[in-house]
């Protein structure tokens, strides 16, 4: 897991890396849109708006091909992250949905006002239902700098 | 300031270029019409054929004299492309333009080919009009008629037509024609395909009489089990039209409607037009002048009606999905100077794989496309001639589309796109081109689209988030990102026009894609990436074919094979992507449990009623029974149930498989037509228990070298004789002879016959397959996977049990890496003389991503070509595309079993394999299975070696060896369609990690 204080410290610590621009882009694009829908830039990533209570989820998720990152828009918001290893699976892994759903101990983390949060992929993580918070709930892509991405 | 030249002028789109109309012809009577010959309309006269021709390197070195003065030139055949004439030099690049970027302006010496023709004509009558037609030239065209200008066209696959009236003559009259390669429009025609010009559709004339038809649009509204028809028709010198529509010679609406009027008629309880149903009415326009009627213009009419309510699509009401494909234009000899035969046949092999829409990638097509479309019952993406895909390689992909200054050139383009084919029933949508970005253009585009059908929804991918357009839609978005659209959907109805890149052996993954689509029904189309392989035949000077592609014409800078990427190949075969694409979306679903069928209906407007299941059974490799069950009249989304129960009393191997077939004929498929083939069910031979690997423990080496006599391992049948740096090993069928250093199984004599031509090896790579160039290129050719080198040490044989056994242990690792997997191996040679090999397999180092298989590969004599197998087939699969392939008793031979991609790759791989048997003539040869309760395994035969496969960039660079190599895998990547989309999806993915496996090899007597 890694917490950014800001958007734009993402791209001073990923530097420019496909994925991490578009992360940008659709930070940058997502005030605009249409809350509670899901949007794309390319196969870098999906993202969808709408408050902590509408993101949020009850079940811990792990993820394999696409990491979970979450970025504050208004307030704070509230994740609970833990590693795959210290959980117990719930269900297997679908290549549909690219999730597993886990059950166990999770570590409670704050993303302040503004700030950004990336699970890494060997950690499940569900938003939690923070009042006042907003957030951009959008999977990003393991795929690096080296492979392409459309 | 200089003039721009017309051909860098993106503000003119032509030179007295008639307006766009829709696309029919008038005949002098209702018989005429009625037999829709448009050869046989008024004056029509075919221009294909003969024409004299010149390719010049300058636009201006073309000698004025050519407009008006026959010339004594080379004679090309028209329609054509001039490059694969001879003339000129072919390119090929995705989206990289071939100059360099300066818009408006292409390079001054741009290719220009001149076109001569002398035909023999009469002057029109008084008030009578000739039409000149051109289908398509490619980019740009000056047209003269007896040293006349007629006229100028841009927009290579837009039909473009010259009012010649004033220059035709009585006599000769000579056309001239001159075509420059590159304009400004080129730069908007930036589509994946060759780089080639000419004049490559149909051109003709037509003669209008005084009082014509000069457009029509035509239209249906659903009221009820009704259709409200409207037209509006617009002529010259007409007083009066009458308008009918009948059905099978009985007329179910009339009305006469004055010229430029609008009229709207009802069918009653009519037939709509749908792709399960492609039902046409004939209509009639007849125009009356001063005269009395003077000409008749016939109409195909589908009722067809798309709607968008509650952001669904629905045609005639109804909620549907688009199992598409993306076709070009493409013919291995012409180019996209496609003929008609070929159209009519893509077509029809796409109906006969289950396919129901089409995306006309990405331009618009002859417009007798979209009456086959109408007849033969395909939805069309239309989509316009619109790409300037070029600009992101200066990351400036919406240059042009966010620039007011090419808004001209953009509409004209919607404009006469929709103009000539609104018509059209099996046209759901309009799509506005593809890959240029984003801009105040493609608004533009949009506004006039709905100016001219305001109904038909309109598409464009790169409006991202469907700021104007009426679907919203993506390209190459992964299976998982399709559920996060369906879980969250966006108003407007979502499709896919990009997916499932079919570069050479794939696309694999489809399964997962259209499980996701079918979850949401927010989704509504899915497009293939593409249709056909756009290879173009040529010959060894042996006079062996294969097919050519980017740079193989010294052509640079070029996208090499990417253009090979079809699900059929360039002779216009079905490659095994598209088998498995057709059952993947096959309309019928057929699933067996507690001894009940159950069929569900996955069409969308049309019941099972013309559907039977063929239920085959074999026991222990027999056919044992055939069943017929007659679906019935299942509606749309419905399920029946049929109960069953499955012969296989008594059985130890045994596979049920239900074939889907229609008993009734289409102008596409006869009766009998296999739609789809389901596995109902499987029983492999009788489980046992566990089988653990045996200890690896070897004997000291030293205590092999020692032993000079046969030792009887006690067993009659089994002796073992080292000799020197060899191990013989005689069973009660014959000898297995090792080499003691190497651990090679050298021979194995059976029955008088040498059973291996190479020793066995446990091996990681296989011959790279295109949808996984980009894991070589960023994973294994940087850690020279292709290049493990085995190293064998410890290498120890012993007595156990009666068995011989035989160990070693190998390091198989690349060169200059530290890292690779220590593999322990042990080959049980029992006294029946069947030999186990065991293998277990530990990585060491940093490497844990994913390879191309775990398996082992050994050479068998060429004669070992009949193969027998009990595992999926009967054509190849892989993990991730195997639903075409059920599991079964098959059997065919190794040079059967070769697929003949254009770039040679991967092939022939069959999974989920219980044992395999290859044998010659007379039945003799070997048998590999696992013990009963192991997983089953995956093989294949080639009659090359890896590395023959792996050197060959075209088919005829191989040639069959006197042996055939066997691949015997524990694990198989799967495909993905990563050439340009998905990576191999989590659950395929071969990992370098530890593992262990066995095969048995027994020989077989034969005969």
């Amino acid at each position: 897991m890694r917490i950014f204080d800001s958007h734009s410290a993402l791209r001073d610590l990923l530097g420019a890396e496909k994925r991490w621009s578009r992360t940008r882009e659709a930070l940058a694009a997502a005030p605009s849109l249409t809350e509670g829908v899901t949007y794309s830039i390319g196969d870098s990533l999906t993202y969808r708006t709408g408050s902590a209570a509408d993101l949020a989820a009850r079940e811990l998720t792990g993820r394999r091909r696409y990491l979970m990152v979450v970025a504050s828009m208004a307030g704070e918001v509230a994740v609970e992250v833990a590693r795959q290893e210290d959980l117990a699976a719930v269900a297997p892994y679908s290549d549909l949905t690219d999730r597993q759903p886990f059950t166990g101990p999770a570590e409670r983390v704050l993303i302040p006002d503004g700030g950004l949060l990336i699970v890494d992929i060997d950690e499940a993580a569900r938003i939690l239902p923070t009042p006042d918070a907003r957030a951009v709930l959008l999977h990003v892509t393991v795929e690096g700098a080296s492979f392409h991405n459309k | 300031m200089r003039e721009p030249l017309d051909w860098e002028n993106q503000a003119l789109t032509g030179r007295h270029r008639m307006p766009a109309r829709a696309y029919f012809f008038g005949y002098a009577t209702p018989e005429l019409a009625a037999g829709r010959d448009r050869t046989a309309s008024r004056g029509f006269v075919d221009l294909t054929g003969e024409w004299r021709f010149r390719l010049f390197d300058h636009p201006t070195r073309v000698p004025a004299s050519f407009e008006a003065t026959e010339q004594e030139w080379d004679t090309v055949v028209v329609p054509h492309l001039w490059q694969l004439d001879g003339h000129g030099s072919l390119q090929y690049t995705d989206e990289g333009y071939p100059f360099p970027i300066e818009p408006p302006h292409v390079p001054a010496d741009t290719p220009t080919g001149a076109y001569q023709r002398t035909v023999r004509l009469s002057t029109p009558a008084p008030g009578e009009q000739v039409v000149l037609r051109l289908d398509g030239v490619e980019s740009y065209a000056e047209i003269f008629l007896n040293g006349a200008f007629v006229g100028m066209t841009k927009g290579s696959r837009l039909a473009a037509e010259f009012d010649v009236t004033a220059h035709v003559v009585d006599g000769d009259n000579l056309f001239a024609i001159k075509v420059l390669q590159f304009s400004d429009a080129t730069y908007i025609e930036d589509q994946d395909m060759w780089w080639a010009s000419g004049i490559f559709r149909a051109l003709y004339l037509v003669t209008r009489p005084a009082a014509r038809l000069t457009d029509f649009h035509v239209r249906t509204h659903r009221v009820g089990d009704d259709a409200e028809v409207t037209l509006t028709a617009a002529a010259t010198g007409a007083t009066e039209l009458a308008w009918s529509i009948t059905d099978g010679g009985v007329v179910v609406a009339e009305t006469r409607l004055a010229p430029g009027a609008t009229a709207t008629v009802t069918v009653p309880a009519a037939r709509f037009w749908n792709p399960e149903d492609p039902h046409l009415y004939d209509m009639l326009i007849t125009v009356v002048g001063p005269d009395g009627a003077s000409e008749y213009v016939p109409h195909r009419l589908g009722l067809a009606e798309v709607t968008v309510e509650d952001g669904r699509l629905l045609l005639n009401g109804a909620y549907f999905m688009m199992h598409g494909v993306n076709r070009h234009d493409h013919d291995d000899r012409r180019g996209r100077a496609v003929g008609l035969d070929r159209v009519r046949r893509d077509l029809e092999l796409m109906k006969r794989h289950n396919i129901n829409a089409v995306r006309t990638a990405h331009y618009p097509n002859d417009p007798r496309f979209y009456e086959l479309c109408d007849e033969i019952g395909l939805m069309v993406l239309a989509e316009t001639d619109l790409e300037s895909h070029g600009f992101a390689n200066v990351g400036d992909l919406s240059r042009i589309t966010d620039d007011p200054a090419w808004e001209a050139a953009y509409v004209d383009r919607i404009e006469r796109h929709v103009l000539a084919q609104r018509n059209h029933a099996s046209i759901v949508m309009w799509s506005l081109g593809n890959e240029s970005g984003y801009g105040c253009n493609i608004r533009a585009m949009y506004r006039r689209a709905k100016e001219l059908d305001p109904h038909r929804p309109v598409h464009y991918e790169e409006d991202r988030n469907a700021e104007v357009v009426d679907v919203i839609s993506t390209m190459y978005s992964r299976v998982s990102q399709m559920n996060d659209f369906g879980e969250h959907p966006h108003p407007k109805p979502r499709i896919i026009c990009e997916y499932g890149h079919a570069m050479g052996n794939g696309p694999g993954g489809l399964s997962e894609y259209q499980a996701v689509f079918d979850r949401w029904d927010s989704i509504q189309g899915h497009f293939v990436w593409e249709w056909a392989d756009h290879g173009l035949l040529a010959r060894t000077d042996e006079g062996r074919e294969f097919h050519r592609y980017g740079g193989d014409y010294g052509d640079y800078p070029n996208n090499a094979n990417f253009c090979i990427d079809g699900l059929v190949f360039p002779w216009q075969a079905p490659s095994p992507g598209l088998i498995e694409y057709g059952q993947v979306i096959c309309p019928v679903r057929v699933t067996y449990a507690g001894g009940v069928v159950r069929v569900t209906n996955r069409r969308w407007f049309t019941d099972l009623s013309d559907i039977e299941l063929r239920v085959d059974t074999w026991a222990d490799g027999v056919l044992t029974r055939t069943d017929v069950l007659q679906v019935g009249a299942v509606a749309p989304g419905e399920t029946a149930e049929f109960p069953y129960d499955l012969p296989v009393v008594g059985a130890s191997e045994a596979a049920a498989i239900a074939t889907v077939v229609t008993n009734r004929a289409a102008s596409w498929c006869e009766p009998g037509h296999e739609l789809g083939r389901y596995q109902l069910a499987v029983r492999p031979s009788t489980d046992a228990g566990p089988f653990p690997l045996a200890e690896l423990c070897p004997s000291p080496l030293a205590e092999v070298l020692a032993a000079g006599e046969p030792r009887n391992l006690g067993s009659a049948t089994l002796h073992a004789y080292p000799d020197q740096h060899r191990l013989h090993v005689d069973t009660a069928t014959g000898r297995l002879t090792f080499d003691t250093l190497t651990a090679d199984l050298l021979s194995w004599t059976a029955d008088g016959r040498e059973l291996v031509a190479s020793p066995l090896r446990v091996g990681f790579w296989k011959p790279l397959v295109d949808n996984h160039q980009q894991e070589a290129d960023d994973l294994w050719f940087p850690r020279h996977l292709q290049l493990m080198q085995t190293s064998i040490r410890d290498v120890a044989w012993r007595e156990d049990g009666g068995d011989a056994v035989v160990t070693y242990r190998a390091r198989i690792a690349p060169p200059v890496f530290d890292f690779g997997c220590h593999v322990d191996v042990e080959w049980r040679i029992a006294p029946d003389g069947a030999a186990t090999l065991r293998a277990a397999g530990s990585p060491y180092g940093d490497y844990r991503d994913i390879v191309p298989r775990i398996g082992v590969t050994l050479e068998v004599p060429g004669d070992l070509r009949r193969v027998a197998w009990f595992g999926r087939g009967p054509g190849e699969n892989y993990p991730d595309s195997a639903a075409a392939n059920p599991i079964g008793f098959w059997s065919s031979d190794v040079d059967a079993m070769v697929t003949p991609y254009v770039v040679p790759q991967d092939y022939g791989n069959r999974g989920d394999v219980r044992w395999v048997e290859l044998t010659d003539g007379s039945g003799q040869g070997l048998r590999v299975s696992r013990r009963p309760g192991e997983r089953p395994f995956h093989f294949s035969a080639w009659p090359y070696t890896c590395e023959d496969i792996d050197a060959a960039r075209h088919v005829t660079d191989l040639t069959p060896r006197d042996t055939v190599t066997v691949n015997l895998n524990d694990q198989v990547l799967g495909l993905g369609s990563n050439s340009w989309g998905s990576e191999v999806l989590d659950s395929y993915r071969t990992r370098f990690e530890s593992f262990s496996f066995e095969f048995t090899l027994q020989p077989l007597k034969g005969n």
